[in-house]
């Protein structure tokens, strides 16, 4: 939900905008170094889709 | 392949491969103990289906014997079976085991049916290769049959047996039926691996689009028709009594449909947890805090740093370490402390149990299956075949769901009502009703010579007895095997070399087992350790440890790598550091480099970790970077927060405002790198987390100058 908010008000996220969008939700399983790039290909997903 | 032909050797010698007609239709092969020559029991109302399945239509089924927390077992094990019975992950599900031990034993951890201790792939590599191959075999067989061919003439490629000769092609779901009716080969031969299309590719996790489109159910998803919602407040001083509530201002919050009361705990059952919730509030129950009312952490340090200066069980003794000590023109020693640490697994205990005049059934995610149902009868009085266990997959572990006292609880509980009862603890309630990784002193030193070498090692380790409560014919001579772990196997040359371990339990406070179990707590001491060593040599640390693993080559190679990886040596900005970690552990070498800033008010930031990790044959290399990345993570937040403390008898931690865990915008840059290596395969899940903890330690005093010999890293010490 987070990142969806985050690519809404910000459909082209630096490494930096994602880290402080995304700093709201806790991964206690330490996923961050993917969460990081699954929300970079979705953005570029969605920019190909023009979404 | 010699190593291969070892691992078969021992597998033989205790558990027989089976098969058979699988219930529905289809061909199940599995696992029984040697020696048993009747069909495999499982006391539940389950068939008979042990390990893989295939149905008529040629999907497979593999009932994984090890549960699935996020450490990708899930996907690994399935990976195994796929390879040499020669289909498609994509034809390829995976669903839980039962409980059953015959079935689902691991022998790693002794033939009970846990999943932990990295031992997964360890237990489970050949089990799962070989009823792949015996399917595949058999399938070939009734293939062979129906053609009127001889079966050397067949090959498979993808669920498919085809004669190349004559370009007939028979579909799996085709044969399983006749198969199922064949004899199982006696032996079975296993894919060379230069041959291998599964085995060794990040093949895709059967658990993740579950888990991102909802329909993943764990065990706090557990949706049982007529089932309440209850919350419970145990007492905050362990081993306190309850002593009193208010039962009317609980059942006037709406939705509030009863009170149950255990001798330590109150439960509210409701239609939904928020009233439940609400209307533990309003209940307001009082405890009789008992004997460890006033207990501080202090009074347990104490205790410990007293145990500590008494002799304890010898867990090793090579050389003679009071001469080659006193001999020794240099020498060092230091105590170190390990504190008390949460679990936090994301998913909060919670179970939900139904019991009837019949018998019990449970619906949770839990490690220990059968221990859980011995536990659920014992506790009821009823026999283990009346418990059911119902497994999820389980939000987080970490060793937390290696216990069983939330278990039992929620059956106390619903033993109270008709209806199924569905109890969660809230998160505060989590943290505080831990079973906590225990609190350890540590003494160490060690003597060197002239060259910089280590020429004696004495460490002396003091703590809880996780061991001894959990599996007690573990204990040898005193020594808890797992508090020693991470200690007793150095990969450094020590010519005199002794380890003792001192039992002292602090009152009333559970211990369990936390992911990376002795060694993480080991390998913070050690590692450590090792750096001041180094310095007293007047060694650069990296160099100090490839001079003493000179003669443990993968070791040596992990930390050659990390070097390399890491650019060791090149200069760095003032308060910065890098700091190196070796480990062997669960069968697997690492090293890690950690690079850390300390800003002028001793903030720490992590800003790279470096790993390069040994574990012999890699099933899945990207579960494995996953498991390095987590762990790192994980440690990471217990070497900067992590500290569970205690006063007046009770924890003063309760959510993730006071009990920190490391944030996306917190988290470093990671590298992994897997050596390849045919090795037999180590364990990843518990080692990844205790190499990074003294990496950054070593960083730190890397940056500042200043030796932290106790978690957690205190700012105030590192200021400018």
């Amino acid at each position: 939900m987070s990142a969806a908010a985050l690519l809404i008000s910000n459909p082209t996220p630096t490494d930096d905008d994602i880290d402080l969008g995304m700093a709201g939700n806790i991964c206690r399983c330490g996923t961050y170094v993917r969460i990081r790039e699954a929300v970079k290909n979705a953005a570029q997903l969605l920019s190909k889709t023009g979404e | 392949m010699a190593l291969l032909e070892r691992l078969e050797a021992r597998l033989s010698r205790r558990a027989l491969l089976v098969a058979g007609a699988a219930v529905g239709g289809g061909l199940y092969v599995g696992w029984i103990p040697a020696g048993n020559a009747a069909q495999p029991e499982s006391g539940q109302s389950f068939a008979p289906n042990a390990f893989v399945r295939i149905d008529r239509s040629g999907k497979v089924t593999v009932i994984s014997p090890m549960i699935e927390m996020g450490q990708g077992t899930y996907t690994s094990l399935p990976m195994l079976v796929a390879e040499d019975l020669d289909v498609e992950m994509k034809n390829v599900s995976v669903d839980h085991s039962p409980p059953d031990d015959k079935l689902y034993g691991n022998a790693h951890v002794g033939g009970a049916q846990i999943t932990g201790n990295s031992s997964s792939i360890r237990a489970f590599y050949l089990p799962m290769r070989q009823a792949g191959a015996a399917a595949r075999e058999m399938l070939i067989s009734a293939a062979a049959a129906k053609l009127g061919i001889d079966a050397a003439r067949l090959t498979t490629q993808a669920g498919t047996v085809i004669d190349s000769a004559s370009g007939k092609r028979i579909e799996y779901g085709a044969l399983v039926d006749d198969a199922a009716k064949l004899p199982v080969p006696e032996k079975v031969r296993l894919k060379d691996p230069s041959n291998f299309r599964i085995i060794g590719t990040p093949a895709k996790r059967l658990d993740i689009a579950g888990k991102v489109d909802g329909t993943a159910m764990f065990g706090i998803d557990a949706k049982i028709p007529g089932m309440k919602i209850a919350t419970v407040a145990a007492s905050p001083v362990f081993g306190g009594k309850l002593a009193s509530y208010d039962e009317r201002a609980a059942l006037a919050v709406p939705y509030v449909r009863q009170i149950a009361r255990l001798d330590d705990a109150v439960a509210v059952i409701a239609d939904h947890y928020w009233a439940a919730r609400q209307g533990l509030e309003a209940a307001k129950p009082r405890f009789d805090d008992g004997a460890n009312a006033n207990l501080t952490t202090a009074d347990v340090v104490a205790a410990l740093a007293k145990a500590a200066a008494e002799p304890g069980a010898v867990a090793k003794n090579e050389g003679d370490v009071p001469a080659a000590l006193l001999a020794a023109p240099t020498k060092r020693e230091a105590v170190y402390e390990n504190p008390f640490l949460a679990h936090c697994t994301m998913e909060p205990m919670n179970c939900t149990a139904h019991v009837t005049p019949d018998g019990c059934e449970i619906w949770v995610g839990t490690q220990i299956p059968t221990v859980a149902q011995m536990a659920v009868a014992k506790a009821l009085g009823i026999d283990q075949a009346k418990v059911q266990i119902h497994n999820h997959l389980l939000g987080g572990g970490f060793g937390r769901r290696l216990e069983f006292d939330f278990i039992v609880q929620a059956v106390l509980i619903a033993k109270q009502c008709e209806h199924p009862v569905k109890v969660v603890w809230s998160r505060e309630e989590d943290i505080q009703h831990d079973m906590y990784r225990p609190y350890y002193y540590d003494r160490i030193s060690a003597g060197l010579d002239d060259s910089g070498k280590i020429v004696a090692w004495n460490h002396r380790i003091v703590g809880s007895s996780i061991m001894a409560r959990f599996s007690p014919a573990a204990m040898k001579d005193g020594v808890d095997p797992d508090a020693v772990d991470g200690a007793i196997e150095l990969p450094y040359a020590l010519p005199n070399y002794r380890v003792e371990y001192r039992r002292e339990e602090p009152p009333g406070i559970p211990t369990a087992f936390w992911r990376g179990v002795g060694p993480t707590r080991n390998a913070f001491v050690i590692e450590s350790f090792i750096d001041e060593l180094a310095a007293a040599a007047n060694k650069d640390p990296m160099q100090f440890r490839l001079e003493h693993t000179e003669g443990t080559p993968r070791a040596h190679h992990v930390l050659e790598r990390v070097k390399k990886m890491s650019g060791w040596g090149l200069p760095l900005k003032p308060r910065t550091g890098r700091g190196v970690a070796l480990l062997f552990a669960f069968e697997t070498y690492m090293a890690h480099v950690a690079e850390v800033s300390v800003a002028d008010d001793g903030e720490v930031r992590i800003d790279r970790v470096f790993v390069a990790v040994d574990t012999g044959i890699a099933v899945n290399p990207d579960t494995i970077v996953a498991q390095m990345e987590s762990g790192v993570i994980f440690g990471i937040t217990a070497a900067l927060w992590g500290e569970i403390t205690i006063e007046k008898g009770r924890v003063q931690q309760s959510n993730f405002d006071d009990y920190r865990m490391l944030r996306i915008n917190e988290t470093p840059r990671i590298e992994v790198e897997i050596v390849q290596s045919s090795e037999k395969p180590g364990g990843i899940g518990e080692p990844g987390t205790s190499a990074v903890i003294p990496a950054v330690f070593n960083a730190i005093h890397a940056a500042t100058g200043v030796r932290l010999r106790r978690m957690a890293i205190t700012p105030e010490r590192l200021k400018v």
